[in-house]
């Protein structure tokens, strides 16, 4: 099988996907968020006191708001990752997509959970069909769709051409979740940081922005473990596989399609265990 | 009285909050650190049966002493 020349961006992300760069990622994340906890829950002042403002279950937001801005980030690196498979075909593009999209189902769904605890005692009620609400579970759900198109075949090129549609089109609800609280009218507040104008103190801006880079630089350290396990489930695959081949492993690794059988099926259809990304 | 309720109140949910995103975050970690070691070992077990199959039983291969 014929090797091209990764690119240059495929090489500055094999460097930052390196075990060295992982460590780094996982020991600065650690420190990033003990930072992001003492500033939010000790330094960072209450705000008004209620009814005007919300007093301390503000604090709530440093988590909140973090973990949707890592969800629009997660599908944004799916959708880009998405156009260079489809352009390149290369599948290390597809595997970046798929780790992106699985990180960022867990941020929304944890920015829904934060949002629904955050809800009950500032509006007295869990859930409401409220736009931003609404549309928020819809991007979930398009994303947790996607995870499931990737489970829809076994042949690897297929699954990605699939997955890469999705993940484009799905990125349309995107900004429609982010402008939803200024194109209608809801619960659910404004937005909090709308340059140039910012509504909160300079310290709560200052956390907030602690919180926002700390929240990054764990997509970045998650980012590259889950683009590890992929590769690792992939190795195994091939080990597997390798023998009845006839070729070696580390040959199988990083082909964009496995060999099909007489019958033009991929080969993994047989076992029914196709290298999930 | 009411505002030191509403206030111990409102400690639960942010305690919750953040309660949540720790075990959230922290149990994903884990998942995909155990997912990795899983992967590994099944490549390692597949390369070791391998290697027994291959080899005669008994017979040690060249890398042996």
């Amino acid at each position: 099988m014929a090797t091209t020349k990764p690119s240059q961006a495929e090489r500055a992300l094999g460097k930052l996907t390196a075990r060295t760069g992982e460590r780094v990622l996982g020991v600065l994340s650690i420190a990033a968020l003990a930072a992001t906890a003492v500033m939010s829950l000790v330094v960072a002042p209450p705000d008004r006191p209620p009814p005007v403002g919300q007093g301390d279950l503000y604090r709530i937001m440093y988590v909140h708001v973090p973990s949707a801005w890592l969800a629009y980030l997660c599908f944004g690196v799916v959708f880009v990752a998405s156009i260079a498979y489809l352009k390149t075909g290369r599948s290390r593009w597809d595997r970046l997509a798929a780790a992106s999209a699985e990180i960022g189902v867990v941020f929304t769904g944890l920015a829904i959970v934060l949002g629904s605890i955050w809800g009950k005692p500032a509006w007295g009620t869990w859930w409401t069909w409220d736009p931003r609400l609404t549309t928020t579970a819809i991007l979930f759900l398009i994303y947790v769709g996607y995870l499931a198109v990737r489970k829809l075949s076994d042949n690897p090129r297929r699954r990605g051409r699939w997955a890469a549609v999705v993940g484009i089109v799905g990125f349309a609800d995107v900004p429609i979740v982010h402008l939803s609280v200024t194109w209608w009218r809801g619960l659910h507040q404004g937005p909090t940081v709308k340059l140039p104008t910012i509504t909160l103190a300079p310290i709560m801006t200052a956390t907030l922005m602690i919180s926002l880079t700390a929240f990054t630089i764990l997509y970045g350290y998650l980012l590259t473990l889950r683009l590890r396990v992929g590769r690792l489930e992939e190795r195994a695959l091939a080990e597997a596989l390798s023998p009845r081949l006839g070729q070696p492993a580390s040959a199988l690794v990083d082909q964009d399609e496995l060999p099909a059988d007489g019958n033009g099926r991929p080969v993994l259809e047989e076992q029914g265990t196709g290298p999930r990304a | 009285m009411r505002s030191v309720l509403a206030h111990i109140n409102d400690l639960g949910y942010i305690v919750a909050a953040w309660v949540t995103t720790a075990v959230v975050l922290g149990g994903y970690v884990a998942v995909l650190l155990a997912r990795a070691r899983r992967a590994r070992r099944r490549a390692e077990a597949v390369v070791a049966r391998r290697e027994r199959v291959v080899r005669p039983a008994g017979r040690p291969s060249r890398a042996e002493p």
